[in-house]
């Protein structure tokens, strides 16, 4: 079973590695879909990066290279989609949506929040459950107090328990 | 979410005994890396990481950062955990669970 949240961590991983600031997170579940996008504003991909990001064997990291390309394959095979438009010294975008026949979950997201925000850059992270949104914005809250720390431990679980409550009251209790 | 003022009201609560970050001596700080690549999270390292995380709250342990980082090159031994105490060795521990991170916990505090 694919996890999506699990996968968000490891692709910001990526954004992470490329240097960026900034994490644009969607994550959306509709009665037909459900799917990801995270746009950074890391180091992108030249052309030809970008054109063999899909192929196996592909890895900006030394190792094995299977993630987007499985990624790939499976959103394909769900009626599907995976979209990734990158620009040499812009970002990233990775779009990635599967049919909801798919073995697919969005899983600990609340948990995966937890890690990206303890990752340091500014991460605005979106959930919408069938219509309705929730929105994180660690910059909001490292702007509302000049010394605030996000990794004060508190913060995070907190941020991680509402995630998690949020997607469970809104149609997500088995996603 | 919650409002900004409930998060930041928590968070002023916790300062009183979590002390400041921005004070802690970073060189006689505590390190816990998590290997969290591919490889790490799919065997569990996302729970590591919030045991820790949670663990070092409600314990009040001061002057002990976790961070993440990518594939430690032992996939095998997944979930990795290593530590890393200023002036000692790195100890490393393999196919971590919850379980293992809170007794890593005890390590340090012992």
């Amino acid at each position: 079973m694919r996890e999506i949240s699990l996968a968000l961590c490891d692709i910001a991983q990526n954004s992470l590695d490329a240097g960026a600031r900034l994490l644009k997170i969607r994550v959306w579940a509709t009665d037909s879909k459900i799917g990801f996008e995270v746009e950074d504003d890391g180091e992108g991909m030249d052309e030809k990066t970008l054109s063999a990001a899909t192929q196996r064997g592909t890895s900006s990291k030394g190792g094995a290279g299977l993630g987007l390309a499985l990624l790939e394959e499976e959103t394909a095979a769900s009626g599907g989609r995976l979209k990734i438009s990158s620009q040499k010294g812009t970002g990233t975008r990775i779009t990635a949506e599967y049919g909801r026949g798919a073995d697919v979950i969005l899983g600990d997201l609340g948990s995966t929040a937890v890690t990206l925000t303890d990752d340091g850059y500014d991460l605005e992270l979106t959930v919408e459950m069938y219509g309705k949104t929730e929105i994180l914005d660690t910059k909001k809250l490292k702007s509302a107090s000049p010394t605030a720390e996000l990794q004060s431990r508190g913060v995070l679980r907190l941020i991680r328990e509402d995630i998690n409550k949020f997607i469970r009251q809104n149609g997500g209790a088995n996603l | 979410m919650k409002s900004i003022a409930d998060i930041m009201a928590i968070r002023d609560a916790m300062q009183s005994h979590v002390g400041l970050r921005d004070n802690a001596d970073a060189e006689k700080e505590i390190h816990i890396v998590v290997g969290m690549g591919t490889c790490g999270l799919n065997a569990g390292a996302r729970t590591v990481f919030n045991t820790l995380v949670d663990a070092i709250e409600e314990r009040k342990l001061t002057g002990v950062r976790v961070t993440r980082t990518g594939c430690l090159g032992s996939c095998e031994n997944e979930p990795v955990v290593e530590v890393h105490v200023p002036e000692k060795e790195v100890v490393t521990y393999k196919n971590v669970d919850a379980a293992k991170a809170l007794e890593i916990l005890n390590n340090i505090q012992a």
